[in-house]
């Protein structure tokens, strides 16, 4: 009861003081628009996403037409990504369509800027620059502060442990910062429910609830570190200059250093390596692509029975002898474009390991940032670290290995089977025989009045198409995200072990006249 | 009853704040202590607070030893600073009620506001918040907030400092109650005469030694602020001398 009553009067006694009231709204707000802009942007990938699945609904659609596909792995933009955007990645894996083949995501990220928008304001963004400064502009009085103004004298006048104390003022600040934190943090889970409702899963309210848990070892651990710095020192003045200098300390010399200093120094020559490597790979697969195609396997070579367009991925043909050519040139791209591409693809993956591998030395190196902890937790929660990525690239190309095992390389089925051929008893007229029926007639008139709706008409086929299974997102279960974080859990209750030990060591033999 | 034995405090940087003081103040009784700044006065109160630990000896409170039992005496012990210091941004009920609570006391809304009337806190600063308060009432409600601690002994630095002679002359009246009651008031000062006016004992204390006491009566026909003058400017051996002649 009298801890109840102590901490009570702590959070009364904060939120009476200007200071702080005007810091916890100055919080809300930022929260406010950062939560707003996050959801815009949200909002705006949801809808890029509804399109690129319309796009291959379509292209599915059509190639029950024309045994032309364009698969892709679409990623679902993550609704807790208004919380942690992460590292933001291309969403959509184009497998394999012919003109882009050497610009796909999976192989060369940066000539594909459709997707990367890197937005890096969000809540984490908010909680480890913004909030931990705040706790620390709370907190950073809350002991010297009542030794000054003399309520501790009268405070330890009583039969109270210094323990007990010191355990007050922590828990007190630590309600108060995490209450809010928790009332905007659950108005926005009620406005996403509201406007993602029949989006949200079960993935979803775990991170939600992990990300408040690990948010509320974060805020705890600022708390402590604000009043060890108060205990450090008898003015608050003084406590001032610390906390600022350690918030600088480790929300910006850290990092810094670490990004133009140390990283580059340690890490610049492996990966300048693994580029190269990547870019020499690729180098050979386009080799591979554009050299010279045997006579058997060339389809250039062989006559196509009406027209073809990329743009309007239509391609018909008819004869014998095409489907043999093309068959050939699809086992051509199966036999040695492919080992190729997949090679390049491997080197890719270990520039984008050692990414990963780098994160988590930067972790390592900065273990006592609580910071780069948070940051490195939140990504794990979210799903949306470069893991996550790797994980999803590699999800893509199992979904290209699937159809290209189906028999689809280049987005065409070319098992014969599949392949789009008219029906015996039905032959197309070609555009030379279309003229002379009709004369003067052009070619774009052939086109629209004759051969696309020949196209259209599925009756006019004989065809079967694979079962095509749709890539599904991976869901994370509570065992999977508790093993992502746990280690840097632990992390994080060691440093607040370690600063609580030093706080109460501090406190004391704090002298309190 | 507050009993100090053989009380002293030597500082890191080898000063000597408190020399071997012997003091034993009776239930009902009270003490002032008297000295120049920097004599040990306040060091005795940190000492008997527990703010800081003694070189050696020990206080009693109610056969309650400070040295075994750290924590239990200061539920024996109401402290009152020279400048009551509470939370600016409560009432001063809340502050009461605050105190009230932390000492496991849980006391009612009337309860409380009884305790500050009868203290002599007008009525409507009862719900006031505290930066509005005179030092007079700031005063009064660190007596309330003694008084719900039911603390037999009152520890009180430079009560009278900086009040105004209304406010002082209510203080004064509200000690003599509480010595009334059976407390035992053990007071610093530089009030010369309202020490003389209000102590059972006097005490003076220089360079951390208890050079002097006297009860009321061993003071009735003395010049206190002679006594304490002649204390201060070193003539106290002449005195002992002069004592010494005329036996």
């Amino acid at each position: 009861m009298i801890m109840q009553a102590f901490i009570k009067h702590e959070i009364l006694n904060l939120l009476k003081s200007k200071r702080v009231y005007w810091t916890i709204i100055l919080f809300m707000l930022l929260f406010a628009s950062v939560f707003t802009v996050r959801t815009i942007d949200f909002k705006k990938q949801l809808n890029q996403y509804i399109q690129d699945v319309e796009q291959t609904e379509e292209s599915l659609r059509k190639a029950a037409n024309y045994s032309y596909l364009n698969p892709r792995a679409i990623k679902q933009p993550l609704i807790f990504s208004i919380y942690n955007n992460g590292y933001t990645y291309p969403r959509v894996i184009n497998i394999q369509y012919i003109q882009y083949i050497l610009n796909t995501s999976s192989l060369n990220q940066e000539k594909n800027n459709i997707y990367t928008e890197n937005n890096m304001l969000d809540i984490s963004f908010l909680v480890s620059f913004f909030l931990s400064l705040f706790i620390l502009l709370i907190a950073y009085d809350s002991v010297n502060g009542e030794k000054e103004i003399g309520t501790l004298r009268i405070l330890m006048t009583w039969p109270i442990k210094r323990q007990s104390f010191i355990l007050k003022k922590i828990l007190g600040i630590f309600f108060f910062v995490f209450i809010a934190f928790s009332l905007p943090y659950l108005l926005s889970l009620f406005v996403i429910i509201v406007l993602f409702g029949n989006l949200l899963t079960s993935t979803f309210f775990l991170s939600f609830f992990f990300y408040w848990f690990v948010i509320a070892l974060f805020i705890f651990f600022f708390s402590l570190l604000g009043i060890y710095l108060s205990v450090l020192s008898a003015k608050p003045s003084r406590s001032l200059v610390y906390s600022l200098l350690v918030w600088i300390f480790l929300s910006i010399i850290c990092p810094v250093t670490w990004e133009y200093i140390i990283s580059p120094k340690l890490f610049n020559n492996t990966f300048t390596n693994l580029k190269n490597t990547a870019a020499v790979k690729l180098e050979d697969a386009k080799k591979v692509y554009y050299q010279k195609l045997p006579d058997e396997a060339n389809i250039n070579k062989v006559s196509h029975f009406l027209w073809n367009n990329y743009d309007l991925n239509v391609f018909v043909w008819g004869e014998q002898s095409t489907y043999d050519t093309h068959y050939r040139f699809h086992h051509y791209l199966y036999d040695k474009y492919y080992p190729a591409v997949r090679e390049a693809e491997q080197a890719r993956d270990n520039y984008i390991r050692k990414h990963i591998y780098i994160e988590n030395v930067k972790s390592l190196y900065q273990f006592f940032n609580p910071l780069v902890v948070l940051d490195n937790i939140s990504m794990k929660i979210a799903g949306n670290s470069r893991a996550d990525y790797l994980l999803f690239l590699q999800d893509g190309r199992k979904v290209r290995d699937d159809f290209v095992n189906l028999g689809v390389i280049e987005g065409w089925y070319f098992d014969y089977d599949y392949f789009a051929k008219y029906k015996k008893e039905y032959t197309p007229m070609n555009f030379e025989d279309y003229q002379n029926e009709n004369p003067g007639r052009t070619w774009f008139e052939y086109w629209t009045e004759y051969a696309k709706p020949l196209q259209d008409n599925a009756e006019l086929y004989e065809m079967k198409l694979p079962n095509i299974q749709k890539y599904q997102q991976r869901e994370l279960t509570f065992t999977e995200i508790f093993n992502r974080i746990y280690l840097f859990l632990f992390l994080m209750v060691i440093l607040i072990v370690a600063i609580w030990l030093l706080t109460w060591k501090q406190f004391l033999k704090y002298d309190i006249r | 009853m507050l009993k100090i034995v053989d009380l002293s405090k030597r500082y890191e940087d080898n000063n000597l704040a408190l020399d071997h003081l012997y003091l034993e103040i009776e239930s009902g009784q009270i003490f002032a202590l008297l000295g120049a700044n920097g004599a040990g006065k306040s060091t005795t109160i940190n000492l008997i607070c527990g703010f800081i630990p003694p070189s050696s000896g020990d206080v009693e409170i109610e056969g309650i030893s400070l040295k075994k039992e750290p924590l239990k005496i200061k539920s024996k012990l109401a402290y009152l600073s020279e400048n009551v210091m509470l939370y600016d941004n409560f009432t001063g009920f809340q502050n009461l009620q605050f105190f009230a609570n932390i000492g496991g006391n849980k006391l009612s809304k009337n309860e409380l506001e009884a305790i500050l009337r009868d203290i002599g806190l007008q009525e409507e600063f009862i719900h006031k918040n505290i930066s509005k308060y005179s030092k007079g009432m700031r005063q009064k409600i660190g007596i309330a907030i003694a008084l719900v601690k039911n603390a037999p002994v009152f520890l009180l630095d430079e009560p009278f400092s900086g009040l105004d002679p209304k406010a002082a002359h209510d203080f004064q009246l509200l000690l003599y109650k509480l010595r009334d009651e059976g407390k035992t008031i053990f007071m610093s000062t530089h009030d010369i005469f309202r020490a003389k006016e209000m102590a059972d004992v006097v005490g003076i204390m220089k360079d951390g030694r208890l050079v002097m006491t006297k009860t009321k009566d061993e003071l009735e026909y003395e010049d206190l602020s002679k006594i304490y003058l002649d204390y201060m400017e070193g003539r106290e051996t002449k005195i002992e001398e002069d004592d010494q002649e005329v036996q």
